[in-house]
């Protein structure tokens, strides 16, 4: 049985461990279907026993002197942190962790764990590097090395397949979690990748975020009831903080969410709802500031990197707090570029310290694959037009390319004039933010009730693995929501009643060949063979031609699918 | 979806016949190839199929009667914390909350609200420090409900809790 290489990311807050498996990093579901583990350890005085992870955290409130959190922060320091009665070093409570991870792992996994590479931020010294190390050890473990956080997040991003791949050496990797914030630039000099440059803030994360919109719902509970509850009891605060995490990742999908809160507190015997639409434009004025202090360390990275925006290529998005719209938004602007991220934020640093044991272990590693959207998919707005007709020719992405499907993202668009008839909805998909460049999809058309200009109007998009698309359209406060599917890949508006028809796929062979035909990568002449092939096949499978006739179609495909795959070496 | 034909078999060979050449075996070969080449894409796809079923039952798509539980939790609680209910009422509703944990048994999920119970990480979260003293800690007070699903806890109930010798006293 061969070893299993495996990486482990040590987060001040959560932790969490991956593994190669046939040369793909995978992440370890440690708890509770999570492969996100809380980095807190608690130490029971009367039982004996010690808790780490979720449970730990969930002892934490009720025996804060049996409990330790955040103890990445103490790492390589001559201290101790006191757990009830037990004495113990920093690197004591890191190997608990470690252990625990590795321990659950093995157990899921069928095997032991002997070996692994454990990351630690750009800016630890060699102190803190030792102590991580030896946290490994006092856990049994031979760590095979120590890597830096960013540049195990970009290993990741060198295995995946069909990305755009910037001709830079320099890659920028904007970390933003829970509670810190992190901006390396590397330098890839080969198989090196050299930290230039690292700067970040120790208080400022997706937490923050939450605490904006909590100050909102008590600005609003009490225009409602004049009461301030700013002082009111933990719990609901505790509450609160829930309810804005939910809003939040909501948020990053709709233009708009409900909050609907029933019975927070009571004010002269009467309970008190939190019942109020949040916009995305809202929220986004709300954190505005905050996502500015990550521009300015993102600036100051450059300078100590000695390098301009320009000289940067792909920027690397880690961290739950990046799947914010506008984090992605205002570095796009910056970078005058898409920026987006296709692989999990919260666990791609833990999958690039396994594609490093890989690496170090001379495994070969494969392409990770992913379920991504090959192309932006989007309608055409009117805020630019072309020069010659003078007809509306802007393309407005909803869903970006290379975001990983199944997605649902909405966006809101406005109306033009006044008691507008409807709208000509017309789906483009490409990079080109002229619709003429990009490709129609499909186009159809949305009646709208009398309204004034600038009514507002949601675009939904739901895109599925099978190529097709739900879009529901909603004129926001007059009842008039319209659902249309688009089949991607045939281009057309699937008809209700058809649509179980349409999507049926005849077999696998057909839908594998569908999925290779949309590989930018593909050679030209091989993806005209593919398409033509599939259409004769399908088309024989479908008319009930001849069995021998499908029987050469069927070989002539297959031998043409292998050879693409060899060519993409996508082969699985 | 199945395999919309069947995979071709091996021609028999008798050991009265002679011999096949080269060509005939290198042909055998190529259709054994593609048998098992169409094979490995029918196990693939069954694969996918098992995950996508699998991936069907996520957690995320039980979020609504978690929500709806919750809200009927804390509609609950302001109702008793503002005025004294009659027994009726409070009859009333013991009956929703029945129905409402039947509804959620349907799809599997069990709501984690009993005050009086040991306090026990996995499925509790503790609020506030637990007084010193003698005795095991019990949850007295339920400030957010908690959910499992089967084996996993998709979140702890928030509780406060004290020492068993406090509460009985």
């Amino acid at each position: 049985m061969t070893e299993i290489l495996c990486g482990i990311d040590l987060g001040t807050t959560n932790s969490s461990i991956a593994f190669l498996k046939e040369g793909r990093p995978i992440a370890v579901d440690i708890e509770e279907g999570s492969a996100i583990v809380p980095s807190v350890v608690s130490f029971d005085e009367e039982t004996g026993r010690t808790f780490v992870g979720r449970s730990a955290k969930n002892r934490l409130a009720a025996y804060p002197d049996q409990t330790v959190r955040s103890i990445k922060r103490l790492m390589g320091k001559e201290t101790k942190v006191q757990l009830g009665k037990r004495s113990s070093s920093p690197e004591e409570i890191s190997s608990l962790i470690l252990k625990y991870l590795v321990d659950k792992a093995s157990e899921k996994l069928g095997q032991e764990i002997k070996r692994t590479v454990i990351t630690v931020p750009a800016y630890f010294n060699d102190a803190q590097r030792r102590a991580t190390i030896r946290a490994g050890e006092l856990a049994g473990l031979e760590v095979s090395r120590i890597i830096n956080e960013p540049t195990a997040a970009s290993l990741v991003y060198d295995h995946v397949s069909f990305l755009d791949r910037i001709p830079s050496p320099y890659v920028l990797v904007y970390d933003l979690g829970g509670g810190t914030f992190d901006v390396s630039i590397l330098e890839i000099k080969g198989e090196i990748k050299e930290v230039l440059a690292s700067c970040g803030d120790t208080a400022l994360g997706g937490d923050d975020f939450d605490e904006r919109l909590v100050a909102f719902f008590l600005r609003k509970l009490k225009e409602e009831t004049g009461v301030d509850f700013s002082n009111h009891d933990r719990a609901m605060h505790v509450r609160l903080r829930e309810t804005a995490e939910r809003a939040k990742i909501g948020l990053s999908d709709d233009p708009f969410v409900w909050v609907k809160e029933v019975g927070l507190t009571h004010v002269n015997g009467e309970p008190v709802h939190l019942n109020l639409e949040i916009g995305r434009r809202d929220y986004e004025e709300m954190i505005g500031d905050l996502v500015q202090k990550t521009v300015a360390k993102l600036e100051e990275a450059l300078e100590e990197a000695r390098l301009n925006l320009g000289d940067i290529g792909n920027v690397i998005l880690v961290g739950g707090a990046t799947r914010t719209p506008l984090v992605q938004k205002t570095l796009a602007e910056m970078f005058e570029r898409p920026i987006s991220h296709s692989i999990d934020p919260d666990l791609c640093v833990a999958l690039g310290a396994s594609v490093q044991s890989g690496l170090i272990a001379g495994e070969p590693l494969g392409h990770i694959l992913l379920d991504v959207t090959a192309h932006s998919l989007g309608v055409k707005t009117a805020d630019e037009f072309d020069r010659e007709s003078g007809d509306a020719d802007y393309f407005s992405p909803i869903i970006r390319r290379n975001t990983k499907v199944p997605v649902r993202k909405g966006e809101l668009y406005y109306t033009i004039f006044d008691d507008q008839e409807g709208v000509d909805v017309e789906v483009f998909q490409g990079e080109s933010p002229s619709c003429k460049e990009n490709s129609l999809i499909g186009k159809f058309w949305y009646p709208l009730k009398p309204s004034p200009a600038q009514s507002s109007v949601i675009t939904e998009f739901a895109y599925d693995k099978e190529g097709i698309v739900h879009i529901t359209l909603d004129q926001k406060g007059y009842s008039n929501r319209k659902e249309v599917t688009l089949d991607v890949r045939r281009r057309k508006v699937i008809e209700p009643g058809d649509e179980a028809k349409e999507q049926e796929i005849l077999n696998y062979i057909i839908e594998k060949s569908r999925r290779l035909i949309l590989q930018d990568a593909l050679p030209e002449q091989l993806r005209k063979n593919l398409e033509e092939l599939t259409d004769r096949y399908e088309d024989a499978m479908k008319n009930g031609k001849d069995e021998s006739l499908i029987d050469r179609f069927e070989d002539q495909l297959l031998d043409t699918i292998e050879e693409a795959e060899e060519r993409l070496g996508t082969i699985e | 979806m199945m395999w919309p034909k069947f995979v071709r078999f091996l021609r028999k060979t008798s050991t009265e016949e002679r011999l096949p050449s080269h060509k005939d075996i290198l042909e055998e070969i190529n259709l054994v190839r593609k048998s098992l080449r169409k094979q490995a894409a029918f196990l693939d796809l069954f694969r996918k199929e098992v995950i996508e079923r699998l991936e069907d039952e996520r957690i995320e798509d039980l979020n609504p009667f978690i929500e709806t539980a919750e809200a009927f939790f804390f509609y609950d609680r302001s109702l008793k914390e503002i005025s004294d209910l009659s027994s009726n009422q409070h009859q009333g509703l013991e009956i929703v909350w029945q129905k409402m944990e039947a509804l959620l048994s349907c799809v599997g999920i069990e709501i984690v609200r009993q005050r009086g119970v040991p306090f026990d990480p996995r499925l509790h979260e503790a609020m506030e420090r637990l007084p010193e003293g003698d005795g095991n800690p019990v949850v007295t007070k339920i400030l957010q409900p908690g959910f499992v699903h089967g084996e996993r806890v998709i979140k702890p109930a928030r509780v406060m809790i004290e020492r068993e010798s406090e509460t009985k006293g």
